[in-house]
């Protein structure tokens, strides 16, 4: 029995997802290799928000080619992981949108997306100004994060 | 012995909730299969909280608060939906995949759809405009006429030639065969310099007979936002399309073109956005547009690779530059027209 076991439990586990371990532990381990993003998509509107360990970048050009870099603080980005840690990050792209403006341009679409090492891993898509509680903390954060800078 | 098959049912479990959610297509042509259709979602229950707390200008705008004010809608939509795909089953056969499918070279699949008979000629729109701004004149009478002329043009050339080489999009462009015609201007001198997604601007100028004509209000959106529409099935009182003034007509810049209003349109008559506005496997319903997972921007070049086929950035329901989008396909055409075949959501807009 237990050998009908092993080769079932064999066959199934390469099938898997790739599960990533997301508690804080293990991000602040591997913090220098995660890029957290935020996308909101439009015609005629574009916002990337970007943060990395020390920095936030900004950019509201649809070719991505005019940046602009401020510093981030610890504090604020060891915020960013602590709320990423409280999300599943292999049920972002099964998110469910609680919201369908931009099914008609109501919305601009917005994703999160967050870089792992060489994995990149996309929310479902869901209204700017609209985002699943399950990752609305970190969504208005990132949203705060960029108010403040551009206000300096 | 139990322990070991609850491990192995945990282990089914992880497994099948691990595998892609693929949606079946339906084999039975004559059956209409509405498993993939999807118009609102659960977690709507919330929204009335949700956008009491949000700052957003578009907190409180279109499908999921007229699916909340209307509760009939989502049954509408559907129903309009459910006519579409059997009218589309009945008159036209897919030919499935193949057709002329020569190009590409990367082994995609180039599924052909042929446009449908449905004896519905070319069709009459007839369009009221009204002008919301506080200088209401400041849209002159040859920017909406520039617009109307758009219109004629991007829904019946197929603009093939456009097309750059090694796509398998030429046998899909289509003449989808509407014309425009400019059936009265309103001008309204309104201090107001943002209206938002909300529909305020139609609840402060109502649609004049909906029923029979398309009505574009010609505001200041805000928000980033360049023109928002309303599918078939809902609501009369707010039916039509809202395009900012920098945007309608031929005006400058890279969306001064005069395509907002034609992807607008395209929701107005029930095409979805390309890409489905989800990933791979959702669908925009119509059978010759590739899969995508993302909308694309700017002027993209060819080919721009998604879910392992190149995208047609170059469909008008994509949100690219206006001069990089120049084609609707003949399943988007076949989709648009079937509102207006009898029992069609739009139908009592034919002949008059």
């Amino acid at each position: 029995m237990k050998l009908i076991f092993t080769i079932f439990s064999l066959i199934l586990i390469p099938k898997e997802c790739n599960n990533i371990s997301s508690n804080f532990t293990a991000l602040q381990e591997r913090q220098d290799t995660i890029t957290i993003t935020y996308e909101a998509v439009s015609r005629g509107f574009f916002e990337e928000i970007s943060l990395s360990k020390d920095s936030l970048t900004i950019c509201n050009d649809i070719n991505k080619k005019e940046y602009k870099t401020y510093n981030l603080s610890k504090e604020n980005w060891s915020t960013c992981l602590e709320l990423l840690s409280k999300i599943d990050m292999n049920g972002l792209s099964e998110l469910e949108a609680p919201t369908t403006f931009r099914y008609a341009d109501g919305a601009a679409h917005a994703t999160l997306i967050i870089k792992d090492g060489d994995k990149e891993i996309r929310s479902s898509e869901f209204d700017h100004g609209h985002p699943p509680q399950e990752i609305k903390e970190l969504v208005e954060k990132l949203l705060t994060l960029k108010k403040i800078a551009t206000k300096q | 012995m139990k322990k070991v098959f609850l491990s192995m049912a945990a282990i089914a479990m992880i497994f099948t909730s691990c595998s892609e959610n693929e949606n079946e297509i339906s084999q039975d042509q004559t059956n209409v299969d509405m498993s993939d259709f999807y118009v609102y979602t659960d977690a709507d229950i919330d929204e009335s909280s949700r956008s009491a707390n949000s700052k957003s200008c578009y907190s409180m705008v279109n499908l999921n608060r007229q699916l909340n004010l209307n509760p009939g809608l989502e049954k509408k939509m559907y129903d309009v939906e459910y006519h579409t795909r059997k009218l589309i089953a009945g008159k036209g056969k897919p030919p499935g995949t193949g057709g002329g499918g020569s190009g590409g070279g990367s082994g995609d699949s180039d599924v052909d759809v042929l446009p449908i008979d449905d004896n519905l000629g070319v069709i009459n729109i007839p369009v009221y405009v009204h002008v919301v701004y506080a200088d209401a004149n400041s849209i002159s009478n040859s920017q909406i006429q520039s617009q109307i002329n758009v219109l004629n043009s991007d829904f019946s050339n197929t603009n093939a030639n456009q097309l750059p080489s090694g796509t398998t999009f030429e046998n899909d462009a289509t003449n989808a065969g509407f014309q425009f015609t400019l059936a009265g201007t309103f001008r309204h001198n309104d201090s107001r310099s943002s209206w938002g997604t909300n529909d305020a601007v139609k609840s402060a100028y109502p649609p004049v007979t909906p029923e029979t004509h398309l009505n574009i209000w010609v505001c200041n959106i805000g928000g980033g936002i360049l023109g928002y529409a309303q599918f078939p099935g809902g609501n009369s009182s707010t039916d039509g399309i809202v395009v900012g003034g920098d945007y309608f007509g031929v005006t400058s810049g890279v969306y001064g073109g005069g395509r907002t209003t034609t992807h607008e349109i395209g929701h107005y008559f029930n095409l979805r956005h390309i890409w489905g506005d989800g990933r791979c496997n959702r669908d925009d319903f119509v059978a010759d547009t590739p899969k995508s997972d993302r909308s694309n921007g700017g002027c993209p070049t060819y080919p721009t690779v998604h879910c392992k086929d190149a995208d047609m950035t170059m469909n008008y329901m994509d949100y690219t530059y206006d001069s990089c989008m120049y084609m609707f396909t003949d399943g988007q055409r076949n989709r648009m027209r079937a509102i207006f075949a009898p029992g069609g959501a739009r139908a009592s807009m034919v002949g008059s």
